[in-house]
């Protein structure tokens, strides 16, 4: 320490000398220095130098580049973000069509979406179709089951059981019918008709009466031609033979002609729709011949198809009681027996159905919770409903509201008239109840039918589009309010002439427009 | 110490000390090549800190501190990618004063061939001691450390200035 207080040794003589020698060793010349100026006074500009520092860059340089970087980061996110929900949507698009065993329909969602996982799968589902048709190894079908558990989480697919050569599982009427309700929806039919046509359909298949089958296949064939279910209720309707004629002359020698003369007049009046005079004759004829067994079963025909058209219960009871003093006069040889059988049979079974049904929906009532919801419907308004497993829904005053079932879990409940009455669905393991509040009525409608030259141009009523192209045909009409409204087309962007149309109550003219090209 | 009441402008402090900060920068072992650069870095570096300059010191050791640290890093840039390759004489030539030019370079590197074999720590008290004619004091407020130590370091630099230059007597004889 002593050295540092008392302070360094003197230069040695060598080194003060060399030191004298480098005295200006180092020294800049004049031109050095005046250069060092100029770059100097370049570097202190403003602009040059940032208060932060001078390695960054100039305020309006670096807001350009930060714009820059968050637009191409955005992007990116953006990008990713697309993505990812197409490859979502992709997938569950693929899923719905992989348990219907539309393979077709999985390929092209697949193929939609651009990332690698889609492009994975769609590859797979190609090695799937090639399986569908040919013959694959072991460990192909063990990776087709694999993709399999991934798309049909983790339940068994049709596909599974085609890829193990597994029979198929029936497929019953009732699911055939549902399946067709979006085949016929996409064919343009009214949604109504669809839904009468698949829920007769349903009914004519369940149904123990021959007669009321033949029935509701024989509508579900007209409501629904050229179609996959008018030609399974075709199919049925062979199925069920011929129907045997009530009505029918009867080529019987022993038949009184009184009873022959007054079962003609009976009949005639029934075709023309005059009941109380086909009644009339018959109830005649009974007063003369009463076990005659060809008034018998005249005059509960006759009870029936009134019974049918004004749905009165007494003129069913009556024909099902006349039904049975029919068997019991005819004579056994009488060819009209088994027809009468099956019906009072068909009769008894849908009795016992409706009574269990009664039974159901009683029960239903008594354990439904109170109600949680309210539906408020006008008289002839519609509202659909979806519920998951649904097992069976029930409507208090049917008068009030009617409910028609649309697809397996889907429902629509209709307004009848105004009132209110309470609705219960069972459906996964538990109840829900509703309030059905049905006011008034609705405006009255008149529907449209629309064209335009040239097509597909887009109906545009009193300045907004409905969404609905030309044609607009009259299986399904463009239903507005009656009263006065504007008309417009628009095709490529441009518009027809305004119109200023009167829309009536009902069926209106065909309303068309001109767009110039 | 004059304390000045007028404040620091960036020409003026140039035009009073760029030439002694050249010259300690050329002594301190930055490369030939880079003490323009360095120069500039240690006025670049006064600017932004002007208003922060407190006067506890002269100009003169605030800068001289200021050269200490660029050429502390100018010496680490050289070890790390090697000494930046001098122009070429014939381009670097100035006319008539060519032979200048040639001298100046001469003395330079002999005086950096005696000064690079001491420590760096002992190298910046001796070039700023006995070539700058700098106070103990001042290079300690230059540099940052207690008098004692620039004393200590001096005495250290001196002695195998001694060593060295004695040798090189020797050699020369």
């Amino acid at each position: 320490m002593s050295d540092e207080t008392e302070g360094p040794p003197p230069l040695s003589a060598q080194a003060h000398e060399f030191f004298e020698g480098h005295a200006k060793t180092g020294e800049p010349t004049q031109a050095e220095l005046g250069r060092a100026l100029l770059r100097l006074h370049g570097s202190t500009r403003p602009s040059a130098l940032s208060s932060a520092g001078r390695r960054f860059l100039p305020p309006e340089v670096m807001a350009v580049a930060a714009v820059l970087v968050l637009s191409v980061v955005g992007a990116l996110i953006g990008w990713r973000v697309r993505t990812a929900n197409a490859q979502t949507q992709a997938l569950s698009v693929a899923k719905a069509a992989w348990v219907k065993g539309d393979l077709d329909a999985v390929s092209a969602a697949f193929e939609a979406c651009s990332t690698p996982e889609c492009a994975r799968l769609a590859a797979a589902v190609k090695r799937a179709k090639v399986a569908d048709v040919g013959s694959i190894d072991e460990a192909e079908t063990g990776s087709l089951l694999a993709l399999d558990r991934e798309l049909s989480g983790g339940e068994r697919s049709v596909i599974a059981d085609r890829l193990e050569k597994k029979p198929l599982p029936v497929e019953t009427d009732r699911e055939f019918a549902l399946r067709q309700l979006p085949v016929l929806n996409e064919a343009g039919l009214s949604t109504y008709v669809v839904n009468v046509a698949v829920r007769d359909f349903i009914r004519a298949a369940e149904t123990k009466s021959p007669r009321e089958a033949r029935f509701l296949f024989s509508g579900v064939v007209q409501l629904v031609p050229d179609s996959e279910l008018a030609r399974a209720a075709q199919k049925k309707l062979a199925g069920l033979g011929e129907p045997v004629q009530m009505s029918a002359p009867v080529a019987d020698s022993t038949i009184p002609p009184e009873v022959a003369a007054l079962v003609e007049q009976a009949r005639a009046a029934k075709k023309e729709l005059r009941f109380d005079e086909a009644i009339r004759a018959l109830n005649q004829c009974l007063a003369q011949f009463p076990d005659q067994p060809d008034c018998v079963v005249m005059l509960a025909s006759t009870f029936a198809t009134q019974g049918g058209r004004t749905n009165d219960p007494a003129d069913n009871a009556r024909a099902m009681a006349l039904y049975g003093r029919f068997l019991r006069v005819a004579p056994p040889t009488d060819k009209r027996i088994s027809r009468v059988q099956e019906i009072l049979e068909g009769t008894k079974a849908e009795a016992r159905l409706d009574k269990l049904d009664e039974e159901a929906a009683a029960q239903m009532f008594k354990t439904a919770p109170a109600p949680s919801q309210v539906i408020r419907l006008k008289a002839g308004e519609r509202r659909a409903l979806t519920i998951k497993d649904l097992e069976r829904v029930s409507i208090g005053d049917a008068a009030i509201a009617d409910i028609i079932a649309s697809g397996a879990d889907d429902f629509e409940v209709v307004g009848v008239k105004a009132g209110s009455t309470t609705m219960v669905a069972a459906h996964d393991g538990r109840q829900t109840t509703w309030r059905v509040t049905v006011s008034g009525s609705l405006p009255h409608m008149g529907e449209l039918k629309i064209a335009s030259n040239p097509t597909n141009a887009m109906v545009i009523v009193d300045g907004t589009p409905t969404g609905r192209r030309t044609p607009v045909l009259p299986t399904q009409p463009l239903v507005l309010p009656v009263g006065k409204h504007t008309l417009q087309f628009e095709l490529n962007g441009k518009r027809s002439p305004l119109q200023r149309i009167d829309v009536v109550e009902g069926s209106n003219p065909v309303f068309k427009g001109e767009i110039s090209q | 110490m004059p304390m000045r009441t007028q404040p620091l402008d960036l020409t003026t402090l140039y035009e009073e000390h760029a030439r002694q900060v050249w010259r300690c920068l050329a002594r301190l072992g930055v490369p030939p090549a880079s003490v323009e650069d360095a120069v500039q870095e240690v006025f670049l570096t006064a600017h932004q800190r002007l208003r922060d300059f407190e006067a506890r010191s002269s100009p003169s050791t605030w800068l001289i501190g200021i050269a200490v640290k660029v050429a502390a890093n100018a010496r680490r840039a050289v070890a790390r990618r090697g000494p930046l390759q001098p122009v070429p004489d014939t381009l670097a030539a100035r006319g008539a004063r060519a032979d200048d030019e040639l001298e100046r370079r001469r003395k330079l590197f002999e005086l950096e061939r005696v000064l690079s074999l001491l420590p760096d720590e002992q190298r910046e008290v001796v070039v700023l001691c006995d070539l700058e004619q700098l106070s103990a004091v001042e290079v300690s407020e230059a540099i940052k450390v207690n008098v004692n130590t620039v004393y200590s370091r001096l005495r250290l630099a001196r002695t195998a200035l001694k060593v060295v230059l004695g040798g090189a007597v020797k050699e020369q004889s």
